[in-house]
């Protein structure tokens, strides 16, 4: 095809786009040139829309050709920073969450509700003197807050953004929330009432044992050592009884004390 | 599109799509381009189809020809080579993957769990 029958505005761009291409050796920017001319003109004949509108400017057809050729850009072209391409694989790690962590949501609206619930006791700390939940208002709210939790994760919303901040301050108070229920169930009746010096799990702060519980304990304590004083004190004398009748003493009765 | 970059998206997959016009039958750069276009890939750029033929030539996944044609210059065919099949399986997986993740996460038909 001669010169004379390539449109004179194709021309025009051709010559812009290899300019743009300048800097590059003059072999490998005759190859480029090659498949793009070829087919910039092609393009041009299907086309009614002037070649600078439909391609862009020559100058970023140039930058956009050696970025996706994978040529490093014009050294003094700063307006033209090479555009970013991420691999497919690079897009796929971005979007992809692991099916399991989905499985496991559910779990999570759980233990979330739980966890508000210890924060709400030991932020107010209005419940009972110690900040903690007693067990009326625990039986009331948990269920409640689970309800709530467990809708927010299911249901569609607007307050995605609210959620995801919710989920990460329960991530961070799931420490000390968790310790603290730990701690109260071996110390005592996590769920029970204070009246029986129970104490649902307030938060971090590791609350002293409540007196209420240390009586009870003294007390059952005392009342094991009287027991078991009373039942060595029966088998002593039952020990005599049956010394002093000698070999008279009812063989039943012999048998029953045997182990 | 909103949030999701649509010409991003493509230019990572670009690599795929050529490589694929191309297993299909070889061909030259606007031949590709306009198969891509008429597979619905309507934003793909000319110069990013013309310099991605080449960068794929230029790593052995295309090789290419020159054909003479009477209506014009030359044309440079390109054809895809082994390694180039290789590639194009990979992107297939990859792709599957993605889509099918993500069009879980879209799907208007599963509630979205926050």
């Amino acid at each position: 095809m001669t010169t004379s029958t390539i449109p004179e505005d194709v021309r025009a761009y051709l010559d812009a786009v290899r300019a743009g291409l300048g800097d590059l050796p003059s072999h490998e920017r005759d190859d480029v040139m090659t498949d793009v001319e070829a087919s910039v003109l092609e393009s041009a004949e299907d086309s009614d829309v002037p070649v600078a509108l439909r391609l862009g400017p020559p100058g970023r057809f140039a930058a956009e050709l050696r970025a996706a050729a994978g040529l490093p850009p014009r050294a003094d072209d700063a307006a033209a920073p090479e555009p970013v391409r991420p691999s497919l694989r690079e897009l796929a790690t971005r979007f992809t969450i692991a099916p399991w962590l989905r499985e496991l949501a559910p779990l999570w609206w759980v233990a979330r509700a739980v966890i508000v619930l210890g924060i709400l006791a030991e932020a107010t700390g209005t419940f009972d003197g110690n900040g903690n939940l007693p067990g009326e208002e625990t039986r009331l709210l948990l269920p409640v807050a689970v309800v709530v939790s467990v809708a927010l994760g299911l249901l569609r919303h607007r307050w995605r953004a609210l959620v995801v901040a919710l989920n990460v301050v329960c991530a961070i108070a799931a420490f000390p929330v968790g310790y603290g229920i730990a701690k109260n169930i071996r110390e005592g009746d996590a769920f029970s009432s204070t009246q029986r010096g129970g104490a649902y799990a307030g938060a971090a702060r590791s609350a002293p044992v409540p007196a209420a519980v240390r009586e009870r304990r003294a007390r059952a304590v005392a009342l094991e050592a009287a027991r078991r004083s009373r039942a060595e004190n029966a088998s002593r004398s039952r020990a005599r009884t049956r010394a002093k009748k000698g070999r008279d003493a009812p063989r039943s009765t012999e048998r029953r004390n045997r182990p | 599109m909103t949030g999701m970059d649509r010409s991003q998206l493509l230019r990572g997959a670009l690599d795929g799509a050529v490589l694929a016009v191309t297993a299909e039958d070889d061909a030259y750069g606007y031949d590709v381009l306009r198969r891509l276009r008429g597979a619905g890939l309507a934003e793909v750029g000319d110069a990013s189809v013309y310099g991605t033929l080449r960068r794929l030539y230029a790593a052995g996944a295309l090789t290419s020809y020159m054909v003479p044609s009477e209506e014009g210059p030359a044309r440079r065919y390109y054809g895809i080579t082994d390694r180039g099949r290789v590639q194009l399986a990979e992107a297939r997986t990859v792709w599957q993957e993605f889509s099918q993740a993500l069009g879980a996460l879209l799907d208007e038909k599963v509630e979205a769990r926050a």
